[in-house]
């Protein structure tokens, strides 16, 4: 019976010691899944914040194009390169002359256009 | 002491109470879970919808014909507007409007939304600029009143004003294009609805990218085209006309060099004019107004003669300067007769009588053949959005005579647009073929991929050589008839066009005039087209079209950098 008692307390101290050593990995797996789960998160909202500063950047590039596109639209405007012209001194010319010339030798052309509709 | 039955009772009405609660949670727990899951998920999510601007369009050169700024829309949230007195204080001076009208305006909103199918826009306003936007909110904040709400948009924006107006067309509210480029291309310029879907601001659950739309490069050349649209502003006020149209288009690609409608509309200002009386302006006439051309069709009818070999540059006819026809009276414009002519006399004087009998002769099946296969009646497949395509009647409709195959023969008894009239007149021009006329010649998808459009042939309808044929004799036939179109340096051909105006199938007095010619003859380079509605200063083509011929060809070629083939 001794014996018997003896042994049954030694199975019940190395069952003891297979739980505590079962209880602590599960703990560590546990909380390795969790700081896992946690980078994982964290990272994934890090990207998201990026891309979201990205969309934004990229929409705010989106508009400064644009603007300056409208910006050279307005500044190259006839009416507008008309006026800085006329305020810089600039009038159309009455009569435009030009030679043109030929590659093969052939007698250059003089011409006269008049510039007035 | 309660006795044993009632102490039962007590305990089957607990159990059943009890029972009751556990049924109905399991239902809501198990049964209906993924329902009620639902319905929380969707409170937790949130979809924030994502614009990109559409499109730009470019000028031939790289200059910005119509771009997308980032801008406001301003809509009334009428179940939180109360105060509309303080509301359209902030709101009047953003929007231009007196106080008085935005409050109106306000009212008007809230009490249209209280009906059951609401008929008014609670948009206030739109394409507010940031600046403005900013001023409205902080105004608002300041006075603690709310009731309006804003949405970022982005507002299309055309930096040149009015100019090539018609052709780039404009767009709605949306953004949807309406007219023109803008309407002929709206899935290409319109960039995709981008969606993200996240639970909070840091947990995105699905992205739908969006990306700006394509950009479309025109083949128009805006130098050539403001000199046109001025020239055309000119000419208008010169002759008096209602209206007019001036087209450029390269003679061996069908590429609109310029187009220019008078009258015209700013594409900045379109939205405001869809809800006026001036609505009937937002079109591009150059393409969608068909009207009878008139003796600029006789070229055709030539070229189509001396292609079936019937007649030669040669072939002499009579003119008796009147013939009837089905009881149908024709006469020359100048009521005379001339006797013994050439195809040139025919041209140089216009002479309807010769042309009218050589058709005749020609027959109904030829003639109609090559007058369908020059474009007339049906589309000439330009890029722009709303094209007409006339009318030609043909020996298969029931109301057709042989009358109407006499006055086809010289531009009468049809219609055609003016991108038509150019079109086929080109054919003489460009050695017989055909060509499709286009506006876009390349677009820039977002991911960098160039698409570049081809030139378009689409049929061969005269030989070469009765082209050339032709050409010598327009020519000749120009010098002699309209030498006012002559441009130093350049041989010119080219055929005047006069047709009765007629308001809701009345002639009236007036007429519509016009001068088609093309450029250098001798090897064409651009074709011409100037129409002006009513002139009053003349009735006829030669006073009033010609001289604008020659001051937009000779203008043209100083732009384009056409070198002059003759001393």
């Amino acid at each position: 019976m001794a014996q018997t008692g003896w042994g049954g307390a030694r199975t019940l101290r190395v069952n003891d010691r297979c739980a505590v050593a079962m209880a602590i990995v599960s703990g560590a797996v546990l909380v390795g899944l969790t700081v896992a789960w946690l980078a994982v998160s964290t990272r994934t909202a890090l990207l998201n914040r990026q891309l979201d500063e990205l969309e934004w950047k990229h929409t705010l590039l989106t508009e400064a194009i644009n603007r300056t596109w409208t910006e050279i639209g307005e500044a190259t405007s006839p009416q507008v390169m008309e006026d800085r012209a006329k305020r810089l001194g600039f009038r159309p010319a009455e009569r435009i002359e030009y030679l043109v010339t030929t590659l093969d030798g052939a007698p250059a052309i003089t011409m006269t256009h008049s510039t007035k509709p | 002491m309660l006795s044993s039955r009632r102490l039962t009772m007590l305990a089957i009405s607990i159990g059943l109470t009890f029972s009751i609660a556990f049924a109905r949670a399991i239902q809501v727990q198990v049964v209906e879970s993924p329902k009620y899951a639902a319905a929380a998920y969707d409170q937790q999510i949130e979809t924030r919808i994502t614009l990109a601007p559409r499109g730009a369009i470019f000028d031939r050169s790289g200059n910005p014909l119509a771009v997308s700024n980032r801008a406001y829309i301003v809509h009334v949230d009428a179940r939180t507007l109360t105060d509309t007195a303080t509301v359209a204080t902030a709101l009047a001076p953003i929007i231009g409007k007196r106080v008085d009208e935005a409050q109106r305006r306000l009212e008007a909103i809230l009490e249209d939304r209280k009906s059951p199918t609401p008929t008014l826009s609670t948009i206030v306003a739109y394409n507010l600029s940031p600046q403005a936007t900013s001023q409205l909110t902080q105004t608002l904040r300041s006075l603690a009143r709310g009731g309006l709400v804003v949405d970022e948009t982005w507002a299309r924006v055309y930096p040149y004003g009015p100019i090539a107006g018609p052709t780039i067309g404009f767009v709605s509210l949306q953004p949807m294009g309406y007219s023109g480029v803008e309407a002929y291309y709206n899935a290409q310029l319109s960039s995709p609805i981008g969606q993200r879907r996240e639970r909070s601001r840091l947990e995105l659950l699905a992205i739908t990218p969006t990306h700006s739309g394509a950009d479309l490069v025109l083949t128009l050349d805006l130098s050539l085209q403001t000199y046109v649209e001025a020239r055309l502003a000119q000419a208008i006020q010169d002759t008096g006309a209602s209206g007019g149209t001036i087209i450029v288009l390269e003679t061996q690609t069908g590429a609109v060099l310029a187009s220019a409608s008078w009258p015209g509309y700013d594409p900045n200002r379109a939205i405001e004019l869809a809800g006026s009386p001036d609505a009937r302006l937002l079109r591009d006439p150059a393409a969608s107004d068909a009207y009878e051309p008139g003796s600029v069709l006789k070229v055709l009818t030539l070229a189509t003669a001396l292609d079936l070999g019937q007649v030669t540059p040669q072939t002499i006819f009579t003119d008796t300067g009147r013939l009837v026809i089905h009881n149908k009276r024709i006469y020359n414009s100048d009521r005379g007769r001339h006797g013994r002519v050439t195809i040139e006399d025919i041209l140089a004087h216009s002479l309807n009588v010769p042309t009218a009998q050589i058709a005749l002769e020609m027959g109904a099946e030829a003639f109609y053949q090559r007058f369908r296969l020059f474009g007339l009646g049906h589309r000439t497949g330009v890029d722009l959005g709303n094209e007409a395509s006339g009318v030609l009647r043909t020996p298969s409709d029931p109301e057709w005579s042989r009358a109407d195959l006499a006055t086809n023969s010289y531009g009468q008894g049809l219609t055609a647009t003016p991108y038509q009239v150019i079109n086929a007149i080109n054919v003489i021009a460009n050695d017989g073929v055909l060509m499709q006329p286009y506006v876009v010649q390349q677009w820039r998808a977002t991911n960098g991929e160039i698409v570049r459009k081809q030139p378009v042939p689409v049929a061969r309808v005269i030989s070469a050589q009765t082209a050339r044929a032709l050409r010598q004799v327009m020519m000749r036939a120009t010098r002699r008839g309209t030498p006012r179109a002559l441009v130093k340096g350049y041989p010119v051909a080219g055929k005047t066009g006069t047709a009765d105006w007629y308001l809701n199938g009345v002639q009236l007095e007036t007429t519509i005039v016009t001068y088609v010619g093309f450029l250098p003859a001798d090897d064409p380079r651009i074709t011409i087209l100037v129409k002006l509605d009513q002139p009053q200063s003349s009735q006829w083509s030669a006073p009033t079209t010609v001289p604008v011929f020659h001051d937009v060809a000779e203008r043209a070629c100083q732009i384009l950098g056409i070198p002059p083939t003759m001393a």
